[in-house]
């Protein structure tokens, strides 16, 4: 409930937040909209000896859709991402930003601290890899941009170093005729999503399925890419058997955990029904269907 | 656990008045608007950022302010149900809880009140559905939400009228 | 949690003198790769510290190892137990040392077990850091064995003590220095140095000076109205009758402006906290606690720890017989913890934060006990909890009525039902427990509280701490839900006065966190049903039942056994079976203690019941409609075949009504439909009761020494100095507007409007309006404290009529009550003679030498104690009227369940009530609708989960998942009012419910899977429950029929 005493530090600028953080160690954790952190603190999971506010630094809420690449600042909150025009354009995007915890949450977390968090349940890893996202960080060393796949590099463990951090996000703009779908389950807002499954795919005239990503999120330590069952897609007319044996393929690659939101097996068959949907989701939204996507509760 | 600490003088615009006050780094708003300013109608009803009960606008945007720190809200402008009323008239929200039985035990209504009041001001005439979400974040053990609803949306119908 | 670990490795030192090494901890401890400090306990017992980190999170692990199995130069055993982030472990590691070659083979295995709320985080999503830290640990002690690590240790021996010699402080300046010397060297880059010290301080903001700071919150101090926003809602109802009303609530005015005054709201001068050190095991010994280091902090005040308790308090009164009696509860643990949360030492400190730095230092040593987490296990009695019961099996009884052997033997059908499961969940209030307690200079005890019950709580207390009980003034205001689950905090409430008093007497807050209330803060009790057997005429209606009832009350009894006779109030449900034999037990097990919850004990018997008669139906091919139609009790006032009576009903109108809102037969044709094309929905239906006024008598069943029967509730009321009514109550409300019906029916007694009756606020042992059942559970106010106000109401009258003719020299006869010019009044019929309430009172209390001598008895302050008409039961037969009045429910649901996801969606609910004749619609519906979402969070969403090692899995909000706007369905509300021959007003207690949606919400289920082989006979059906359910069809395991010959 009340967490253990720490230094505060306000940074003015982004290169100010790396030097303090790269001076202070590894007992200094940086501060963005706390939404992770902060529960964390007050269960006294962790005690840092220094908060690092990065929440201020300038220039670091923004989207970008400019050259072909879609660009979200670190600092974006989740509920403006989801207003912004990137989710108007992307509607996937706005199913994962929309439905992330509640609209508090919404109002303070951001991209840039959930991306980092590598909660092997959180939306926005799971998201970011179905649009084969890539990571832009900075740091003591300069500026660097990972790969999603690479970012992620353990449960809870990203390939940041100490004092470096996420500065924005970035994908490349889904071309026309390109559509997708996010969906988590969970059994409440504010509760943590128990499985997710996000899908990009682009559907040429005679349904075929000309290009589509497939990313997992609650069944593994990281995010996973369903990388068979993008196979089992990809170049084929689209009909209620390829998705069946693509679910399959899905399923087959899960290893979501046993714990009390339910076995192991029953999080697979899930996931292979909200594969479904996504799918369905995915599709119609190639053909610029308006659906309203969402988190799944129960 | 640092050897010393310093606090931290901050500077917060609170229902309109402006407070500074030198805090632990560590106080979380929700402990600063109940202990420093005697606000205690923002209520803790939880641990872990499910509940609700402490949901205040900061600047607008309802946030819950236990998983918030004092020293975060510095220059900000918080909004509490204390400053819902206006020259002794309540806010029709809060009018419309009591018309529609919105509240029984009432220690979740004032973060229903502050949350469903940032909806109403993003969104004057919300569906059910966006009232819904609005308090996803928001539990209620006495109504079912059912009479919360209700009250929201005869706010949003009466604004509509008018 | 268990994990274990083995393996083996090779080391150049021969068995001797690495069995030298490996048993004296002092020589093997620093060689640990991660190791940090170490200190040696005594010759076999080390505690070692060593950092340890997952991804972002790092921290220190302690482990206090004991050598506990000494072979020279072959084995050798540790039992370590550490402590990790949010829990603790125990870690048993043994060696078996051979000679191979010249050097050891040394084999290892380890087995360790974690336990504590870490386990309950992100739904187990924590439980990876822990694992993780303990792998840390292991192989941290495999590495220091290994022959390459030797070599190196005398390096880092050397190294680490340098390390140790230097404090963090030290080493970030040896940072920053390097920095500075860095950015020196960098051309151009003055900017990117930064100050040290400046950095040590932290941002610090603006300077204080020249501001004030000691602005404060005022408010423009705007004209207002006595009772404004009451009156407002007073004004706005059309009509002059108050009952029946529906009136917006008196409360709101205070509540919507966040203005209700909540314990926690609650602030006085000197005031202090408490914070609580828990245990993070569910069965341990309590070896050593030391409450040295967290003494020590500034701002600390004192720490308390069991045996300091025990020493000056008595245990709490037990309410079990025979060796019941024997179990010693007091507030924290003082040998053993019995349950995970269990208050171990309590600290005091002069603000919050600071109580809980504290804790964190209390240094408590725990010997694991093997733990009981389950009836089977309890009752094998292998572990035994309360030595002084000296068994788990706390309560057995056998409830028997009717000629079962006959019914058997005449049926047309019998069927047998195998083990069913009511599982264990709670209201949990969104506020938690809470306490400002003060030992007054005046010897007694002050409190603020949120308690439910206070009769019973004071008369707890008193003896526990040597108090009479007038020395104990308890007063609750504004209570942010109960549910009943607030009837088990004194435990709380003696301790914050033993705190108070060891801190010299100042007053001591204490506030529960949500995971302490998770653990600790009463839970709903779990009940298993076996052997049931159902005899059946040809018809399908039942005539028989039997069954083994075991109740899981958790760790302490408290207020059990009483659940043990109190499901009886309905032992039949709503149907007329007359032969039924119930063997009941109880059992004591390591998990939190049972407190009374929404419907307690009666709503795991009607869904026992409910269940019974939706599988009989599906089995003999009636429709759940029709069998309850052919079962339903139909004459009333009926007597059950323990002796119950209920007052009235109309449970086949209940179901007509019901079916007309939810579109019964449009549901049916969809469903048809969604059926053929494969689609599972499912239609439910559940009646329930909701038996109100409980007869204390009741207790006797289960101990018949106890000294309780009947029931007593109090009210008082009096003309004030300046003629205003004004009433108190004795009931705790936490949300039912009992100010706000009190003053419908005074208003309605008085010829008045409720805005001119002041009811207070919250309860109050000064009031002297409680008699020893006062408090609000039982769904009972509207028949006991609105009787009490009834009452006081015709005294008040009766004494106002005396007064009132004198002065206007009429008859009583003559004289009616109203509003004339001058307020509230009585008034000689037709006439303009009238006396109003000031003028009354004043000829007692002011204006006195006016009162003749004849009406000198009069004192326009009445005390009246309200006492259903009971008699004391039939201890050995188990039979009475348990109960005054049966309000019922019935409610349908229609579930689909996706066939691709397994996660059930209510896409229609309606909900019928029957309270008899209501006081305030508005309040009655609220109260369904409440108590509705209770039973569909229960049955979908909400469970307190236990591993074997008695951790609670579930005890965060965002692991329990209460329910939330999301889940729920919009509700469809209708009433019926079958007014009650028992009660004054015709009104039936309610608020409970029966748990209706658990049942309604099973059948919907097992409806929507009729085909498909399974029986739903467990209360929580979350998807993956459903997804094992539809993997493993039991019927035919499950229910087995016979069917006779005509």
């Amino acid at each position: 409930m009340y967490p253990a005493p720490f230094r505060y530090h306000r940074p003015t600028s982004l290169k100010e937040a790396i030097l303090m953080l790269s001076t202070l160690g590894e007992t200094a954790k940086p501060l963005a909209g706390g939404q992770t952190l902060i529960p964390i603190l007050k269960l006294r999971m962790d005690e840092p000896t220094d908060l690092v506010d990065i929440g201020r630094l300038p220039d670091l809420r923004f989207v970008k859709n400019e050259g072909g690449w879609i660009e979200i600042g670190a600092l974006s909150p989740h509920g403006w991402i989801a207003r912004s025009d990137i989710a108007k354009t992307v509607p996937i995007v706005k199913d994962c930003a929309g439905g992330i915890a509640d609209a508090q949450v919404r109002s303070r977390g951001t991209i840039g601290g959930s991306v980092s968090a590598a909660d092997p349940n959180c939306d926005w890893p799971a998201l970011l890899n179905t649009l084969d996202a890539e990571i832009r960080c900075s740091g003591p060393e300069g500026d660097r941009t990972i790969a999603i796949g690479d970012f992620i590099t353990e449960a809870y463990t990203t390939a940041l170093q100490p004092g470096e951090l996420v500065t924005s996000v970035r994908f490349r703009t889904p071309p026309a005729g390109s559509g997708g779908a996010y969906i988590a389950y969970k059994k409440a807002a504010a509760a943590f999503p128990v499985i997710s499954v996000g899908v990009q795919m682009t559907v040429a005239p005679g349904n075929v399925c000309q290009d589509v990503r497939i990313a997992l999120g609650g069944s593994g330590p990281t995010p996973r890419r369903a990388e068979q069952a993008e196979a089992e897609l990809c170049g084929k007319a689209l009909n209620s058997q390829v998705w069946q044996h693509a679910a399959d393929a899905v399923a087959a690659i899960a290893e979501p955990t046993d714990d009390v939101r339910g076995s192991s097996e029953f999080k697979r068959q899930l996931l292979r029904g909200l594969f479904l949907k996504a799918g369905d989701t995915a599709t119609r939204r190639s053909a610029n269907a308006i659906i309203e996507g969402s988190h799944v509760y129960a | 656990m640092p050897d010393a600490i310093n606090k931290v003088t901050i500077d917060m615009t609170v229902n309109g008045r402006k407070f500074r006050r030198q805090v632990e780094p560590r106080m979380l708003l929700v402990e600063f608007i109940r202990e420093e300013l005697g606000l205690t109608g923002t209520h803790i009803g939880c641990d872990t950022s499910y509940c609700g009960a402490c949901t205040v606008q900061l600047n607008g945007a309802p946030v819950k302010s236990c998983t918030m720190f004092a020293v975060q809200a510095d220059g900000c402008e918080v909004l509490t149900v204390e400053g819902l009323e206006k020259d002794g008239q309540l806010h029709p929200l809060q009018k419309s809880f009591s018309e529609h039985h919105g509240l029984q035990c009432g220690f979740c209504t004032p973060g229903m009140l502050m949350a469903t009041h940032a909806l109403l001001e993003e969104n004057p005439h919300p569906d059910r559905y966006a009232i819904k979400k609005a308090i996803a974040g928001n539990v209620c053990r006495c109504t079912g939400y059912q009479n919360i609803i209700k009250a929201v949306e005869a706010v949003a119908a009466s604004s509509k009228e008018a | 949690m268990e994990m274990k670990f083995s393996g083996q490795f090779e080391v150049s030192p021969p068995p001797a003198q690495a069995f030298d090494l490996l048993s004296d901890p002092q020589k093997f401890a620093p060689l640990l790769p991660t190791f940090s400090s170490l200190e040696m306990k005594d010759a076999n017992t080390a505690v070692v510290k060593v950092s340890v980190g997952i991804g972002k999170i790092r921290g220190t692990a302690t482990t206090q190892m004991t050598l506990k199995e000494k072979v020279a130069p072959k084995h050798a055993t540790y039992v370590g137990t550490g402590k990790v982030m949010g829990g603790a472990y125990t870690m048993i590691s043994s060696y078996d040392l051979e000679p191979k070659g010249t050097g050891t083979l040394v084999k290892w295995q380890g087995e360790v077990q974690l336990v504590g709320k870490i386990l309950s985080l992100a739904g187990g999503g924590m439980r990876g850091y822990a694992e993780q830290q303990i792998q840390s640990v292991v192989t941290s002690l495999q590495q220091a064995m290994s022959p390459e690590y030797q070599k190196e240790a005398t390096a880092r021996k050397a190294a680490q003590a340098e390390k140790k010699s230097s404090g963090w402080m030290s080493g970030l300046m040896k940072k920053l220095r390097k920095h500075e010397e860095a950015a020196a060297a960098v051309e151009a880059a003055p900017e990117e140095a930064i100050d040290a010290s400046a950095l040590l301080a932290g941002y610090t903001g603006p300077a204080m000076d020249a501001v004030d700071a000691t602005a404060a919150v005022s408010q423009p101090l705007n004209s207002f109205a006595r009772n404004g926003d009451f009156s407002a809602a007073v004004a706005s109802h059309k009509g002059d009758k108050w009952v029946h009303a529906s009136l917006s609530r008196k409360e709101d005015g205070r509540l919507v402006r966040g203005r209700g005054l909540f314990v926690d709201d609650y602030k006085v001068a000197g005031m202090l906290h408490m914070s609580l050190v828990r245990s993070p095991y569910g069965h341990a010994r309590i070896v050593r606690i030391d409450t040295s280091k967290a003494e020590a902090l500034p701002g600390v005040v004192c720490t308390l720890t069991g045996k300091e308790v025990a020493a000056v308090a008595n245990p709490y009164m037990q309410i079990g017989p025979g060796d019941a009696q024997n179990i010693k509860d007091y507030p924290m643990a003082v040998d053993k913890a019995i349950y995970q949360g269990e208050p171990v030492v309590a600290v005091v400190a002069e603000n919050p934060r600071i109580a809980a730095d504290a804790a964190q230092l209390v240094e408590v040593e725990y010997e694991p006990l093997p733990a009981v987490t389950d009836w089977k296990t309890a009752l094998e009695d292998k572990s035994i909890l309360h030595p002084g019961l000296g068994t788990n099996h706390h309560w057995h009884g056998v409830y028997e009525y009717g000629d079962l052997d006959k019914a058997f033997a005449e049926a047309a059908t019998v069927i047998k039902i195998g083990q069913m499961d009511f599982h264990r969940f709670a209201s949990t209030p969104l506020e938690t427990n809470a306490v400002v307690a003060t030992w007054t200079p005046f010897g007694g005890v002050d409190f603020l509280c949120n308690n439910s019950f206070p009769a019973i709580v004071i008369q707890m207390i008193a003896p526990s701490l040597n108090l009479s009980i007038d020395q104990i003034h308890c007063k609750t205001m504004d209570v942010g839900g109960s549910f009943g689950n607030k009837i088990g905090n004194y435990p709380y409430m003696a301790l914050s006065a033993l705190a108070s008093r060891k801190a010299g007497g100042r007053p001591v807050k204490w506030v529960e966190t949500r995971t302490e209330h998770m653990q600790a803060g009463g839970h709903g009790s779990e009940r298993v049903y076996l052997d049931t057997e159902v005899a059946l005429d040809k018809d399908g209606v039942i005539t028989a039942v039997r069954a083994k009832h075991i109740d899981d009350c958790g760790a302490y009894p408290r207020y059990e056994p009483l659940g043990c006779v109190i499901w009886s109030q309905v032992l039949p449900a709503c149907y007329k079976l007359r032969n039924i034999r119930i063997d009941f037990n109880q059992v004591v097990t390591n998990k939190g203690p049972s407190s009374p919850n929404r419907g307690y004990s009666r709503l795991q018997q009607l869904w026992f019941m409910e269940r019974v008669i939706d599988i009989c139906a599906h089995e003999l091919g009636i429709s759940a409609d029709e069998m309850r139609l052919r079962n339903y009790i139909r004459e009333f006032p009926y007597t059950t075949p323990n002796g119950c009576v209920y007052d009235s009903g109309n449970y086949p109108l209940l179901l007509e009504k019901a079916k007309e809102l939810i579109g019964w037969d449009d549901w049916k044709k969809k469903q048809a439909a969604a059926r053929a094309e494969g689609r599972w929905i499912g239609i439910g239906i559940g009646t329930t009761l909701d038996s109100g006024t409980n007869n204390f008598g009741q207790a006797r069943i289960v101990n018949p020494y106890l000294p309780f029967s009947g029931n007593s509730e109090v009210a008082t009321i009096k003309l004030d100095l300046d003629g205003t009514v004004v009433v108190s109550l004795g009931s705790t409300p936490s949300g039912q507007g009992h100010e706000t019906t009190t003053a419908q029916v005074v208003a309605d007694e008085l010829g008045i409007r409720p805005d001119m009756v002041e009811v207070r606020t919250g309860f109050d042992t000064a009031f002297n309006s409680h008699g020893g059942h006062s408090g609000s559970y039982a769904s009972q106010f509207a028949v006991t404290g609105l009787s009490a106000a009834h009452g006081a109401c015709q005294k008040l009258k009766k004494e106002m009529k005396k007064l009132a003719a004198f002065a206007l020299e009429a008859n009583e006869d003559d004289l009616e009550f109203g509003i004339g010019q001058q307020g509230p009044e009585l008034r000689v019929k037709g006439t303009d003679r009238s006396i109003n309430y000031w003028g009354l009172s004043a000829m007692v209390n002011i204006n006195t030498a006016s009162q003749p001598p004849e009406l000198a008895d009069i004192t326009l302050n009445i005390r009246h104690v309200y006492r259903p008409p009971f008699k004391i039961p039939d201890t050995d037969k188990k039979f009475g009227n348990l109960t005054l009045t049966y309000a019922s429910q019935l409610h349908i649901a229609v579930i689909e369940i996706d066939t691709k996801t397994y996660v059930p969606q209510i896409l229609a609910y309606a909900a019928v009530d029957d309270c008899g004749n209501v006081i305030n619609p508005k309040i009655v519906a609220g109260q369904v609708h409440g108590a509705t979402a209770h039973g569909i969070g229960a049955a979908m969403m909400e469970a307190y989960i236990y591993d074997k090692e008695a951790n609670l899995l579930t005890s965060t909000f965002t692991d329990y998942t209460p329910i939330t706007v999301m889940n729920m369905p919009d509700l469809a509300y209708g009433d019926i009012e079958t007014p009650s021959p028992f009660s004054y007003n015709g009104a039936k207690g309610m608020g409970e419910g029966g748990g209706a949606p658990l049942h309604t919400i099973c059948a919907a289920i097992q409806d929507a899977l009729f085909d498909k082989g399974v029986v739903v006979r467990n209360t929580f059906n979350p998807p993956s429950d459903i997804y094992r359910l539809l993997k493993n069809p039991n019927w035919a395991e499950c229910v087995k029929v016979e069917r006779r010959a005509a």
